[in-house]
Formats: C-alpha cells, sequence, structure tokens
C-alpha cells in the first residue's frame, strides 16, 4: 500500500491582490510501509504542505496524490474514511495538538469507534489499552482519565502516536514530532517510534527541519526548498555525499556537539 | 534501519505515572467549577439568584390569589399583606412572585434561544469560513440591525402581546450579539492542532464543529449568556413599561407601568417590582463577571 | 559518585567585599536563589530550589537544562522579570554590580534593566509589538521616557544598533512592522533592542530555538559577534548543549531547580562528573553519533537523579524512556 504522490502542486493564492505563492511545486515523492522517509527542509520550503497533501488535508492544485494506485481526489467517502485508517497523523503539539477538555481515552476512544476497530465498551477499552502501552504509557489504566494538561511534553507526543497507531495503521505522517522536546525525551520519542516500526511494519513520512535526527532514524530522504524537491535518496548518501548546493549548506549549518 | 534498538523488541520499557495514586476518576484541572464555585461573589450573589429563582417558581403556589380583588385597597406593607395590596385591592406580594416567573422565564428563553441560534450561526460561520461565513453574517447583521422596539410595536399590534411573542422577538434582536462571539471563537479554534488532527483522524467537519470546537468556544459564550439573561429581563421591562406586555400575567416591568400613577401616594407599588429586578439583574451581572474572571487562564506560569 | 561543586576560584571569592561601584567584584553574583510560582488557585511549585552562579566582566556563562529546570526562571529572575504577581516567591540574593536586587523596589530594577542588564526572549513576535515599527521600539529601548514620535527611523543611534546587530538595509527596515520580517531578521531586532542600552550583561532565554538551522547558526554568530565587540556579559539560557558548548566560557547544568553541575565548558563536557550531566550527554550524543543506539534517560536512573537533586516527587516526572 504504498503512498505518493506524482507531480504534486499546490499553488495559494496571496492574501494582496493577484499573484500566487506555489507552496509546492512538482513534488513527486513515495513512501512504502516499514520505511522511514524523511522530508527536510527549512520554514517555507513546503514540507508541511506537503505533508498535508499525503494526508488529504489539503488538496492538490495540479498532479496527484495516490493512496495503493488509487487517487485520493477520486475516492468516495467510504474509501476516503478506509484510507483515514491507513494514514494516519501525528502533528506537533506542544500543547495545540490534544483537546484540552477531552481526557486521553476518550480521545482515543473516538478514533476506535469511529473506525469500527472495535465495537462495544469492553473491546473499545481494551484496544485503548493496547495502544497506550504499546507507546510506553504504563499502568494504562492511569492514563486513561488524564487530561492533557495533565501531561509532560513526552506523555502528550506519546498519546498521539498512541491515537495514530491504535488504527494498526500503514503509514503514519508525522509533522515536526519530536522538534519540541527535550535531548533526552526526543531521543525516547524516537526509539519508540522506530520500534514501531519493527513491531508494526509502519511506515513513516517524518517532516522535519532537524537534521541529525534524520541522520540517525531515516531510510530515505527528501530534502525541499521553495516548495520543491531538490534532491533525494538513501540516507547514507545524502549526508556522506550530498550534491546539490542547497544541501551542503544545510548540512553545513549543523550545531553538533563534539 | 539505523538504530539498533538496545532492549529486545517486545519490551520497551514502560512510562510509570505517578507512584502511589490509584486510579481516580477523571477530574479537569481547568475545571470552571472548581476556581468558580469557591469564589464569595458567586456564592453570595449565586445565593440570592437561587432564592429568587426559588421564590418565583414555589411562591405562586404558597400565597393567594393574584386576581383577587377582594381585599382592602392601597394597604402599605403589614404582617397580613407582606408586599401590601394595590390598587384594586390585590395581594401584592402574590402579583410580585408571579411577575417574578414571567420575568425570569422571559429572561431564561431568551437567553436559551439566544445561544441555540448562535451556537448553529456562528459555529457554522466561523468554523467553514467562506462563502457560508460572508452569507451568515450578512443574516447576523441584518437580525442586528432591526430595531427591538419598533419590531415589538408592530408585533403587539399584528398579533397581539403575550409572552412567548414578546420571548420571540427579543430573542430575535439578541442573538447576532452572542453569534459574532460564537464566530469569532470557532474562527481561532479551528486554526488549531487538534481540529486538524481530527480532520486527519477522518472524522466529518459537523462531529468535529460539534465535539471539539463548540465545547471549547464556550468560556466567552457562557458569559455573554448570563449578561443575555439580564439584558432580556431589562429589555422586556422596558417593553411591559411602555405598555407592550402580557395583560394577564404581568412581569415586573408591567407591575412597574401600572404603579405609574401611585408612585407619590402608594410607595411600596413601584418599589418591590423595580427592587426585584434591580436585584435580579445585579446577580446575574455579578455571576457573569465572576464568570469571566474563572475562566480566564490564571497566573502567567513562566515556562 | 559525587555531586558536584560550583568550581569557583578562590581570588573570586575574596574579591567580592561588597562595595558600591567596583569592577573588582563578579558583576552578577546570585547565591542560593529560591523562586515559587503559583500553578492553581491554592497550588505553588518551586521552580527554582538553590541556585547560586556568577558572571564577571566580559564573561560568557551558559546555564543549561530540560523543560522543568528552572533555567528560564532564573533567567528572568535575574532581570527582574518574574509575572507581577503577588504569590510569586523570591528568596536567596541577586547581587548586580554589588547592589542587591532582592526586595529592591520597582525604581531601582527598572534602573538596572534600562542600563545594566539586556534580556533576549524566545519569540520575537510575542516580545515586539506588532504595531509599531521597528525604529520605533528600538528607540524606545534607548530613550524609554521619550515618545516615540516620527523620527525614529531616521534616529542614527537606532540605526547604528540596529547594524551592530548585524542587520543591513537599515533605514528601510527601521520602517518596517515586525510581521514583515523574518524569523532571523526579527530575532536580530530583538537583539539590538538588547543591545541598544549598552548593557553590561545580556540574558538570552533560548534565542534561537524558534528558528531553522542555516537562520540558528547566523543569528548565533551574530551574537557572538556583538557581544565581543562590546565586551558584554553574556548569560545564554538553552536546552540545546550544541548551542551553549559553542559560544560559552562557563557552563551551569540545572535540573529540578537546582544546579547540579558547572565549570568550564570544555571540561563539564568532556568529564562530566554529575549523574544527570552525564545522562544528558549520554543523550545528546546518541542522537547524533552514528554508531551510538538512540538512548533515553530511563524511570529507575531519573528516580536516581531524582533523589540525588533532593527532588519530592510534588510533580509528575518527565519519564521519557
Amino acid at each position: 500500500m504504498i503512498l505518493e504522490t506524482e507531480s504534486a502542486t499546490k499553488v495559494f493564492r496571496a492574501r494582496r491582490g493577484s499573484g500566487q505563492v506555489a507552496a509546492v511545486q512538482d513534488a513527486t515523492m513515495k513512501v512504502v510501509p516499514g520505511e522511514f522517509v524523511a522530508i527536510v527542509g527549512e520554514s517555507g520550503s513546503g514540507k508541511s504542505t506537503l505533508a498535508r497533501i499525503l494526508l488529504g488535508l489539503t488538496p492538490v492544485t495540479t498532479g496527484s496524490v495516490r493512496f495503493d494506485g488509487v487517487a485520493l481526489a477520486e475516492m468516495d467517502r467510504a474509501q476516503l474514511r478506509a484510507f483515514r485508517g491507513h494514514v494516519q497523523a501525528v502533528l506537533q503539539d506542544p500543547a495545540g495538538s490534544l483537546n484540552p477538555r477531552k481526557t486521553v481515552g476518550t480521545a482515543i476512544g473516538e478514533i476506535v469507534r469511529l473506525h469500527g476497530v472495535a465495537r462495544g465498551r469492553d473491546a473499545v477499552h481494551a484496544k485503548i489499552v493496547e495502544a497506550l502501552e504499546l507507546v510506553g504509557l504504563a499502568p494504562a489504566e492511569d492514563f486513561l482519565t488524564r487530561y492533557p494538561a495533565q501531561l509532560s511534553g513526552g506523555q502528550r507526543q506519546r498519546v498521539l502516536i498512541a491515537r495514530a497507531v491504535v488504527l494498526d495503521p500503514q503509514i503514519i505522517v508525522a509533522d515536526e514530532a519530536v522538534s519540541a522536546l527535550d535531548a533526552s525525551v526526543k531521543a525516547g520519542v524516537l526509539r519508540l517510534m522506530s520500534d514501531l516500526t519493527e513491531r508494526l511494519g509502519v511506515g513513516y513520512v517524518f517532516i522535519t527541519h532537524d537534521l541529525p535526527v534524520v541522520k540517525k532514524v531515516a531510510d530515505r530522504v527528501y530534502v525541499m526548498k521553495s516548495g520543491e524537491i531538490v534532491e533525494s535518496g538513501p540516507t547514507e548518501q545524502i549526508f556522506r555525499d550530498p550534491q546539490h548546493p542547497y544541501t551542503q549548506t544545510l548540512l553545513a549549518s549543523e550545531l553538533v556537539l563534539t | 534501519m539505523t538504530v539498533q534498538t538496545a532492549p529486545p523488541v517486545g519490551t520497551i520499557a514502560p512510562i510509570p505515572a505517578a507512584p502511589g495514586r490509584g486510579p481516580r476518576k477523571p477530574r479537569n484541572p481547568d475545571s470552571i467549577s472548581r476556581t468558580f464555585f469557591r469564589k464569595p461573589s458567586v456564592m453570595f450573589y449565586g445565593t440570592i439568584l437561587i432564592l429568587m429563582v426559588l421564590a418565583s417558581l414555589i411562591g405562586p403556589l404558597l400565597t393567594g390569589d393574584p386576581f383577587s380583588t377582594s381585599h382592602p385597597r392601597f394597604q402599605p406593607p403589614s404582617l397580613e399583606f407582606p408586599l401590601g395590596t394595590d390598587n384594586l385591592g390585590r395581594d401584592y406580594l402574590a402579583r410580585v412572585l408571579n411577575g417574578g416567573r414571567v420575568s425570569l422565564l422571559v429572561g431564561f428563553s431568551v437567553a436559551a434561544l439566544c445561544v441555540t441560534v448562535a451556537l448553529i450561526v456562528g459555529g457554522l460561520a466561523g468554523f467553514y469560513g467562506g462563502v457560508l461565513d460572508i452569507v451568515l453574517v450578512k443574516v447576523s447583521e441584518f437580525f442586528q440591525v432591526i430595531p427591538g422596539l419598533v419590531l415589538a410595536l408592530v408585533a403587539a399590534a399584528l398579533l397581539g402581546a403575550n409572552i412567548t411573542i414578546i420571548v420571540i422577538i427579543l430573542a430575535v434582536t439578541m442573538w447576532p450579539g452572542v453569534a459574532r462571539i460564537v464566530r469569532a471563537e470557532a474562527m481561532r479554534i479551528a486554526q488549531l492542532g487538534y481540529v486538524e488532527s481530527q480532520r486527519a483522524a477522518g472524522f466529518s467537519g459537523l462531529r468535529i464543529l460539534w465535539s471539539d470546537v463548540v465545547p471549547n468556544a464556550l468560556p466567552p459564550v457562557l458569559v455573554a449568556t448570563t449578561m443575555t439573561v439580564a439584558r432580556a429581563i431589562l429589555a422586556e421591562s422596558g417593553l411591559s413599561f411602555l405598555g407592550i406586555g402580557d395583560a394577564n400575567q404581568p412581569s415586573w416591568g408591567a407591575l412597574l407601568n401600572q404603579a405609574q400613577p401611585y408612585i407619590a401616594t402608594a410607595w411600596w407599588l413601584p418599589l418591590f417590582p423595580g427592587l426585584c429586578i434591580f436585584i435580579v439583574v445585579l446577580a446575574i451581572n455579578m455571576l457573569g463577571d465572576a464568570l469571566n474572571d474563572a475562566l480566564n487562564p490564571s497566573i502567567g506560569k513562566v515556562k | 559518585m559525587t555531586t558536584a561543586t560550583p568550581t569557583v576560584p578562590d581570588e573570586r571569592v575574596a574579591a567580592d567585599a561588597g562595595g558600591p561601584g567596583g569592577s573588582s567584584g563578579p558583576l552578577l553574583r546570585v547565591s542560593d536563589l529560591a523562586v515559587s510560582l503559583p500553578t492553581g488557585p491554592r497550588r505553588d511549585i518551586q521552580a527554582v530550589r538553590s541556585v547560586s552562579l556568577q558572571v564577571d566582566r566580559g564573561e560568557r556563562i551558559g546555564i543549561v537544562g530540560e523543560s522543568g529546570s528552572g533555567k528560564s526562571v532564573t533567567g528572568r529572575a535575574i532581570a527582574g522579570l518574574l509575572p507581577p504577581n503577588p504569590r510569586v516567591r523570591v528568596a536567596g540574593s541577586i547581587r548586580i554590580d554589588a547592589q542587591e536586587m532582592i526586595g529592591a523596589p520597582a525604581k531601582a530594577w527598572e534602573r538596572i534593566r534600562s542600563h545594566a542588564v539586556g534580556m533576549i526572549f524566545q519569540d520575537p513576535l510575542t516580545f515586539l509589538n506588532p504595531v509599531m515599527k521597528i525604529g520605533s521600539q528600538v528607540r524606545e529601548s534607548i530613550h524609554p521616557d521619550r515618545r516615540s514620535g516620527r523620527n525614529a527611523g531616521k534616529d542614527p543611534a537606532v540605526l547604528e544598533v540596529l547594524e551592530l546587530a548585524g542587520l543591513t538595509d537599515v533605514a528601510a527596515l527601521a520602517q518596517r512592522f515586525p510581521h514583515e520580517l523574518s524569523g532571523g531578521m526579527r530575532q536580530r531586532v530583538l537583539i539590538a533592542i538588547a543591545i541598544a542600552k549598552r548593557p553590561d550583561l545580556i540574558i538570552a532565554d533560548e534565542p534561537t530555538t524558534a528558528l531553522d538551522a542555516t537562520v540558528q547558526r547566523h543569528v548565533l554568530a551574530t551574537l557572538d559577534e556583538t557581544v565581543s565587540r562590546m565586551d558584554t556579559s553574556l548569560i545564554l539560557i538553552s536546552h540545546d548543549l550544541a548551542v551553549v558548548a559553542s559560544m560559552t566560557d562557563r557552563i551551569y547544568v540545572m535540573y529540578g531547580g537546582r544546579v547540579v553541575e558547572s565549570g568550564a565548558t570544555g571540561d563539564v563536557l568532556k568529564n562530566p562528573r554529575h549523574l544527570y550531566t552525564q545522562s544528558l550527554l549520554r543523550s545528546v550524543r546518541s542522537l547524533t553519533d552514528e554508531h551510538t543506539p538512540l538512548w533515553s534517560i530511563p524511570p529507575e536512573l531519573r528516580r536516581e537523579i531524582d533523589a540525588l537533586v533532593g527532588r519530592p516527587d510534588d510533580k509528575e516526572a518527565d519519564s521519557d524512556s
């Protein structure tokens, strides 16, 4: 079940008068379940827009985005819902991606019910607990009744991942999922994500501006600048032998602790 | 994959919750009720309001007939007639309590109607934006500029003046104000991360509006609604004072109206209904203020 | 494993005679600072438990810690910028140029902030007034009493300071509004505002966290140059070890409201002595080093560190593994 885009272009009308902004231009990329793909770029590179295109949250202006061979634009409601079950999102917290008035249990449970993954109170409950334990939030019962404000940053990120994982998706699109976290927490969440790939066969589209992280966890990298994908390839190759001048600049700006 | 995980697959070290605490009933730390109900002003004015409501609901069952004119006229307040009697010899206590029923009923009904319409119109406009927003805003502007008084006069002339008509008229003129607040909140919340996450999870727009946007939009809306109750009571009193009111079920305003000729001679006739209006409106305003304070995020944390 | 004590050379201790107006003593000396902040109608939290540090003239120190360590609160306390809430409680001693600031009246703080201490915050968007031109805001910093007036954009002092902060085309820039600038430029404007009053000390709280990597590099370089050129002291607060390591002479590591280790930056990073510093370094290195598997601090180790630091269970620990 491949998630891919072909020559996807998204044009926004600029706010003043005429003039258009191409947030994403001619982007062709794909991700396969079990793969960890990173999209790297700075602010304004269009990476977040591309993420939303992949999730079907933003329609493309031209080009196509396809899942399992079917274009999103051509899916009917049932197919779209199935699509959402297969491709989930983990968007960046802090404190914004979880409804402050819903408990963890409610937030995860409603997704389970929506997609009919389990029916009946007990089955739903079991599924929620399973997801929470999978992301390392234990004892799960304790977390069911917590509100986001009662969780730490790392715990909230794990809840977001649990929410994504509970449907057993093929692919998770994570937009700056770890950028706001402290070093140790970041390492923990990243390790969780790659563990899940091994255990569940989940594929990731990991959008970030944080290069060192990419080197550590990604299989393939797409580098974006001003809406275009300027370079792509296996992680090792990109880091060892970057071709495009922008990629080289990015790599040179890394501040690494010696 | 360049990552080697240290523990074998299948044993991710769990994150413990705070040790030593058993399962707890969910308590929202943001909870309005925690901060709200403990405030002294809430306890004071809340009690007053509740007493007034209770008095209006139950009182009429306990006192005499407000229409019976068998008592001596123009009696000042005494033990037998705690609020005196009026120009036709009716027990004023009974009349005031019944008047309370009407005034409060109008106030709360108008507020309920306003909030319902405002949530629907404002929510849809703010959340969906675009053409729907433009249309709905125009609609609400139309209703906002209708002069309530003129509308009331016309309606009274055409349809007769009874409580239902008055409630509808007041609601029709008052809902746009609340709707504007709902719309602003909906617009703000629609940008937030969790709304987008819900979309990505597969929920339909309407479902998100109902389940995520509206509950989080409530704080300012609640405050506006309490104010609407007070304003509706005052507006209804004004209308009654001008003669547009249900003659058979006089509200406090209507009583004030009827007491006009006797202000100098029978002081208790305008005093008690006026006092009741004042107390209820004051209490509601104070509660609204306290609610506003309770709902505002408290002290800035530095992080 | 012993807890590290701050490595303060002996001469500095002796020189702190406490008299006013001396360039003999340290510019800033914080002793046993404690700050308690309200977090709810009836709850308070000890954001800072006991922090002691000092900064000499021209020196650059870094304060490193995770969220919740109290580093930001410490920075704000030194600048006198804690929320003006009666429930905020500060104890200990903060001596700026030998003047005791805790308990000092607001006017004393204003004077200090107007010429001795400048602060750079993390998020320029919240700090900059969106309806005021850049030039006016910089001018406000130089002359807090003067009404902004029209000609702030032409004031040579304003333009000079903007250039010092590494901005170009400053005449045009001074006429723009904050939202017209990029993130990096906004941050440089913050630097300009901070240096405009020629302070003795600049406190920068996560100055580049919100920026992209390339921009971050440039802004840090600007900060570096500016601080060198003006011979200002610098306190750089960040959770990013790499950022702090690149720019500071000495470093304080904070955890749970306390300083757990301090010393010359190079030393601390090469030979960390405190359990927390060692764990933190291990985690940070695991993120960037190809051959080390990702490592985060496991709960048992967290608890051990908590016990070392003496942190009671008043707040749920951010467990990360």
